[in-house]
């Protein structure tokens, strides 16, 4: 699992330990900044108007082939107690059974 | 633009702790989960 924005990487590396101690974020955030969004671009992800990436998951096997590729979108609505609570019309659910099925055929396969 | 059952185009960045990664690296060996998002410190 890798992250990917247009961010610089000191934000990235601010943003992380905004969220907690140092070095214990678990997931890489790869920062496409400079040249801006070459690798976000390639992608068939970057947002010119606004030159970020836009919002998505691309799930590459172990062939380096893409096996699923979805964008999404997100609201920020407050939540139960007024709390900010994301909504996405991106279900989680069907990232999971996306690598399920990669490792099954992949598992069959190998034997 | 690049596709479901088309080659995922290598890319070579640095993360947040410096370290260069490749998509290559993980050629043979692992699947990846690639999650692009907007901006860091906001809903996404």
């Amino acid at each position: 699992m890798l992250g990917i924005s247009a961010d610089s990487r000191p934000t990235l590396a601010a943003y992380t330990l905004s969220l907690g101690p140092s070095l214990s974020y678990p997931i890489p955030l790869l920062s496409d900044f400079h040249p801006h969004g070459r690798m976000i671009r390639s992608y068939g992800l970057y947002n010119e108007e606004k030159g970020t990436s836009l919002r998505a998951v691309v799930i590459v096997d172990k062939e380096g082939i893409i096996r699923f590729k979805r964008t999404y979108t997100t609201v920020l609505k407050a939540g139960p107690t007024g709390q900010g609570e994301v909504e996405t019309d991106l279900d989680p659910a069907d990232i999971l059974a996306e690598v399920e099925k990669i490792q099954r055929f992949s598992t069959t396969r190998t034997g | 633009m690049v596709d479901v059952g088309q080659p995922a185009p290598d890319f070579d960045l640095i993360d947040h702790n410096k370290r260069q990664t490749t998509l290559s690296q993980f050629k043979g060996r692992k699947n990846v989960v690639l999650s692009f998002f907007v901006f860091a410190f906001t809903d996404g």
